[in-house]
């Protein structure tokens, strides 16, 4: 023994964590199964939301309301740099890559019929950055003042003892048990140290397995708005999830497919560049570069409580679906705050718990009472889905929150459609 | 003495020193010509510049303002942060970022200055305008539209504004005064501050068309200059953003404007476009002066334009007033303030640096040089897949121009020589 505190996972939150935690003067080691810590290898949007609209239809349309990190945020465009601030957890980051202004947000239908979920031409409502540059940054920090790095190591489990904590972690000289007084799970959606403390065991598992795939393109022309981030729903080649389009570096983008079951990415993806309103955009494009990520067995509800003995749970290592990068960061910064408070004998887990529970959307029963309606993919025919958004082009809003306030309308113009529809109401 | 401080102008400038004036507790008058004060009558950029970038060698830094800004995206807000002066204003009205800067050719060859980064924003000055005259007036200033600040005249132990508005003229006593009414400033001129400057050139003249339904096929968020000699040899086209899906082109003259629009290559982007609005500006009635050395007279302070030989920049108009009224406010404690604004103001503005001089008259230089569309084709030609500012790397492609077009590199020597001639006269003593 031992340290003050081990970090499972080199991600946003983990790298967050053992950043402020070695300048606040903790004895710090961080664990990561990858050899380059900060490299990307999973699907990742790398979005940084500021004004967020969600699919809720309770929420009047241009309204913000978070699908995932709800406390404020805002980036600061320097001279020469980027800055997110965090005001409520209280930090700044700097950032000094790449990124590309989101001011368009379109759900657009198979035929081409699009709706805009904030005015268009109006305000940036997020940026595309290089996640990559950002843990690149935020490492080198955390090296320097003074964490130690363990790369190419993986966590196998961890287990409270008395006064700390033991996390067996295994690297090519084979198996280890690393002690400290309190450690981070920041190991990601599927957390093996989650697993290990048997945090699992109350949480429901909602669907099937997800998958992710990220195909970064060169020369993708789409029709759209320059800067638009396109949620696409064509049921007909996709039941089980949208196409996506989001902005990556030097003017290329990345086409998004979500799938699960037996569907294989790659022939969604060929289908989708061969779909008569899509095809044109992919003339010129070349795939560069293919990242995925999945979350197995399926999406589970969150953890409600993210602390167990002398282990903190955080980012989406506790969480359904993501906190997104902004929210794994501040829950990195939150979780040593509150390590940092027990190791010095006062109460921070607490408020830790408290923090978490109000800072995310998922841990809200109106987010789950709105986020399984309407999922039009599953019910709808590719003419239903183009009648549906076709009724609400040029109007601002999300559109299955326009369609949850038009009911009426619908029942009188397709009653067939309104009854698929209301079957996906929750019964309360 | 009825004021403490009497502003005279009600555009950014003068709506910030009469907000800020106010907010410390200052009895504060403020006249402004208009009757509809917030109501942009008169053309403008209306850009909030984060990256600036001169056409000098010297890199990057400001054609206006020099001292760094930020803007800071907030959920459905945004704050414009002044870190030299130390302060902040917060914005709830339209802002769309520009990513590119982009210059044309006739035969619409593209340089990019700036590429897929935002360096500045487009804001909605009249917003930006009600935002600052709503907290002067919650402030507690005294407001009076409609008002002609005609002259002023330093007394013993304060000041005397002539304005004239709607019932007439009448004396305003004050114990300081902002001179805050643009670049053609009658209170600059009033207390002979004109006399020291020198006429650089004749006025310069901005004609500016609000357009909806253009189909520009360039990148959104673009500021786009287009150069075509035919249409005008010594004036560019700047097309930009203006809320919603409107744009804006303005020059120095109709004729160009509506010449640029009828020009094959160009008019494609106009077919189905209407002109909304016209506005028109001229910046320095008197000619284009050398500025103002030290923006202080007895007890008139200068900011903006007034001092300027064009533009200080909305960011610059806004930081001048700030840091004017703490410098008054210092005076009335009985303390030094003036000269601490006069130091300001000589290193806040880049028109107070030589370089700056030598960048404009370059940039005249060039367009003195190139004479038909054909010349810009090949200039611009030569330098089309970097990124930067095409007058530095035209300058430094002279020995392929040398070999590839003799004549016009000729004309290029010349031009060059003669701006050295102008920057002389410009930076003399």
């Amino acid at each position: 023994m031992k340290c003050d505190l081990i970090v499972v996972g080199g991600g946003p939150a983990g790298l967050m964590a053992a950043k402020q935690a070695a300048e606040d003067g903790m004895k710090v080691v961080l664990v990561e199964r990858k050899k380059n810590v900060s490299k990307i290898d999973r699907a990742c949007l790398q979005t940084f939301y500021i004004h967020k609209i969600t699919a809720s239809p309770e929420v009047e349309a241009g309204k913000s309301r978070a699908d995932g990190y709800i406390d404020p945020v805002s980036v600061e465009l320097l001279p020469d740099r980027c800055r997110f601030h965090f005001p409520v957890p209280g930090f700044s980051l700097d950032y000094e890559g790449s990124y590309a202004p989101y001011y368009h947000w379109i759900d657009l239908s198979p035929s081409g019929h699009m709706i805009h979920r904030h005015k268009p031409n109006d305000k940036v409502w997020a940026l595309f950055y290089d996640k990559e540059v950002l843990l690149a940054g935020i490492l080198a920090a955390a090296q320097k003042a003074g964490a130690e790095v363990l790369a190419e190591t993986i966590a196998v489990g961890a287990e409270n003892v008395s006064g700390g904590v033991k996390v067996r972690v295994r690297d090519r000289s084979g198996e280890r048990i690393l002690e400290a007084r309190a450690a981070i799970a920041a190991d990601g959606i599927n957390s093996t140290i989650v697993e290990s403390l048997g945090l699992n065991k109350e949480r429901k598992v909602m669907s099937p397995p997800i998958k992710i795939v990220d195909y970064e393109m060169e020369g993708m022309e789409t029709s759209l708005p320059k800067f638009s981030m396109p949620w696409i729903t064509v049921p007909s080649l996709s039941p089980y999830g949208n196409y996506g389009i989001c902005l990556r570096p030097e003017g290329r983008q990345s086409l998004w497919v979500m799938t699960s079951g037996n569907l294989v990415p790659s022939e969604l993806l060929d289908k989708f560049m061969k779909y008569p309103t899509f095809a044109p955009w992919f003339r010129k494009a070349k795939i560069v570069r293919r990242t995925a990520a999945s979350a197995e067995p399926g999406l589970r509800t969150p953890i409600k409580v993210p602390v167990t003995g002398n282990v903190v749970i955080v980012g989406d290592a506790g969480a359904p679906v993501e906190t997104w990068i902004q929210g794994a960061l501040a829950c990195g910064f939150q979780a040593v705050k509150a390590i940092k408070k027990e190791l010095e004998g006062q109460k921070g887990f607490p408020e830790y718990v408290n923090w978490w529970q109000k800072a995310f959307a998922f841990n809200d029963p109106h987010y789950w009472k709105v986020a399984g309606v309407f999922p039009l993919n599953y019910i709808c025919t590719d003419e239903e889905v183009d009648y549906l958004y076709s009724l609400f082009e040029g109007r601002i809003g999300c559109a299955t929150g326009m369609i949850a306030k038009n009911l009426t309308l619908i029942k009188q113009q397709k009653p067939a459609l309104y009854d698929k529809l209301t079957k996906t109401l929750p019964s309360g | 003495m009825k004021y403490d401080l009497i502003v005279v102008g009600g555009g950014p400038g003068g709506l910030m020193a009469a907000k800020q004036a106010a907010e410390d507790g200052l009895k504060v008058a403020l006249v402004e010509r208009k009757k509809n004060m917030t109501e942009i009558s008169r053309s403008c950029g209306e850009v909030f510049y984060i990256r600036k970038l001169s056409a000098s060698k010297a890199g990057m830094h400001g054609d206006g303002y020099i001292e760094p800004v930020s803007l800071e995206v907030q959920d459905y807000k945004t704050v414009f942060h002044f870190p030299g002066p130390g302060f902040s204003i917060e914005f709830t009205g339209a802002v769309k970022p520009y990513i590119n800067w982009i210059e044309v050719a006739p035969n619409k060859t593209a340089v990019y200055r700036r590429k897929n980064y935002i360096w500045g924003y487009y804001y909605d000055k009249e917003a930006f305008l009600e935002t600052l005259l709503e907290g002067a007036k919650k402030a507690g200033a005294e407001i009076m539209p409609g008002t002609i600040g005609l002259s002023a005249e330093n007394t013993k132990d304060g000041v005397k504004v002539q304005v004239r508005g709607p019932s007439g003229d009448q004396t305003l006593e004050g114990k300081k005064a902002i001179a805050a009414d643009g670049t053609s400033s009658l209170i600059v001129e009033s207390i002979g501050l004109n006399k020291k400057r020198k006429v650089l050139g004749p006025p310069m003249k901005m004609v500016e068309y609000e357009l909806e339904g253009t189909e520009i096929d360039l990148p959104n968020c673009s500021w786009i200059q287009l150069c075509v000699p035919s249409v005008n040899r010594l004036m560019t086209v700047f097309v930009g953003q203006r809320a919603g899906e409107r744009m804006f082109m303005a020059t120095g003259a109709e004729e160009t404007l509506q010449g640029m629009m009828n020009y094959p290559t160009f008019k494609p982007w106009f077919r189905n476009a209407k002109i909304v609005k016209k506005t028109a500006v001229t910046a320095g009635g008197g000619g284009v002066r050398t500025p103002v050395k030290e923006p202080v007279e007895g007890n008139v302070y200068v900011i903006g334009d007034a001092g300027s030989p064009i533009e200080t920049w909305i960011q610059g108009a806004v930081a001048s007033a700030y840091m004017a009224v703490k410098a008054i406010e210092k005076e009335l404690d009985g303390k030094k303030g003036a000269k601490g604004y006069i130091n300001w103001w000589q290193q806040a503005f880049y028109f107070n640096k030589p370089e700056y001089w030598k960048m404009v008259f370059g940039m005249f230089a060039l367009a003195n040089a190139w004479q038909t569309d054909d010349d810009v084709n090949y200039l611009y030609g030569l330098i089309k897949d970097k990124v930067g500012v095409p007058q530095i790397m035209i300058e430094q492609n002279l020995e392929q121009i040398k070999t590839g077009r003799p004549e016009l590199y000729k004309r290029i020597k010349e031009g060059y020589a003669q701006a050295d001639q102008m920057m002389a006269m410009a930076t003399a003593p």
